[in-house]
């Protein structure tokens, strides 16, 4: 089976993210996740969704945020592209977890545990995260 | 597969709830204890309306609290955040959040960041009715 693509231009609109998630339900069920595995890499994608509207674009709605959603036969690779400021580069896994009351800092550990691999660039002034959760 | 949407009666009307306005939080009392159904996401989108609502209920009742999230099938950080910021509020007040509801996925999230250590968790919200005393 060749692989397949899904591009989605959204904004840095946290309530955009709601209709997103649903929809990565879906896309994840489609590509064969049941529904734990599902969760995990939706709520993976949320996180670095949520990051690039709280630190690429410090919280400023309307700003542009693509998302490639590409499906082999053997793996799902999500690529997000911003055109905000440089990102904190990611911590290497595993991510440490902040204080247990802390009220911020777990993004990370989430998308670090919950995808097997990630990688972070600088291009042509935005940030280009990508992904990938193994199928097999 | 799809979050469930809910179905029946709409939950307003079931067992006195009462709709906070900012976010949809419902919300009756029972035995002196604040009885919270949070929404079917918990995100970024509703994380500051959503603490807020918290702490006004804590801060309008002693301080014991049992979150029921039955209905609740997503959340992320930001969700996670409304709860810890409400479990400080709570024990500033001596009291306590327990946690009753939890579906498997969302109990995977707790268990990765480690919060269902801080957390008391129960099958149901008689279970923790009864915790509390």
């Amino acid at each position: 089976m060749a692989s397949n693509q899904t591009h989605l231009q959204i904004h840095s609109d946290p309530t955009e993210m709601a209709k997103l998630q649903a929809m990565l339900l879906g896309w994840c069920g489609e590509a064969g996740l049941d529904e734990l595995a599902a969760f995990k890499l939706t709520c993976a994608v949320v996180e670095a969704l949520n990051n690039c509207i709280e630190h690429a674009y410090g919280g400023e709605p309307g700003k542009p945020i693509d998302l490639l959603w590409t499906r082999s036969p053997d793996a799902v690779a999500i690529e997000i592209r911003d055109q905000g400021r440089p990102m904190p580069v990611p911590p290497l896994a595993p991510s440490p977890l902040p204080a247990s009351d802390a009220e911020s800092g777990r993004g990370w550990h989430i998308i670090r545990e919950w995808t097997d691999t990630v990688s972070y660039a600088r291009e042509n002034g935005g940030n280009v995260l990508i992904l990938t959760r193994r199928l097999t | 597969m799809p979050p469930q949407a809910h179905v029946g009666p709409p939950l307003t009307q079931q067992r006195n709830y009462r709709r906070n306005d900012k976010v949809n939080l419902e919300h009756r009392t029972q035995d002196g204890v604040d009885i919270v159904k949070l929404p079917e996401r918990l995100m970024m989108a509703d994380a500051a309306d959503a603490r807020s609502s918290l702490k006004d209920i804590i801060n309008q009742g002693r301080g014991k609290l049992i979150l029921d999230l039955t209905n609740t099938a997503f959340m992320d950080s930001s969700g996670l955040a409304v709860l810890v910021s409400g479990l400080q509020a709570a024990r500033k007040r001596d009291g306590d959040i327990y946690l009753v509801g939890m579906s498997n996925t969302v109990r995977a999230l707790f268990e990765l960041t480690r919060l269902h250590t801080v957390f008391q968790i129960y099958d149901n919200e008689p279970g923790a009715l009864r915790a509390f005393g």
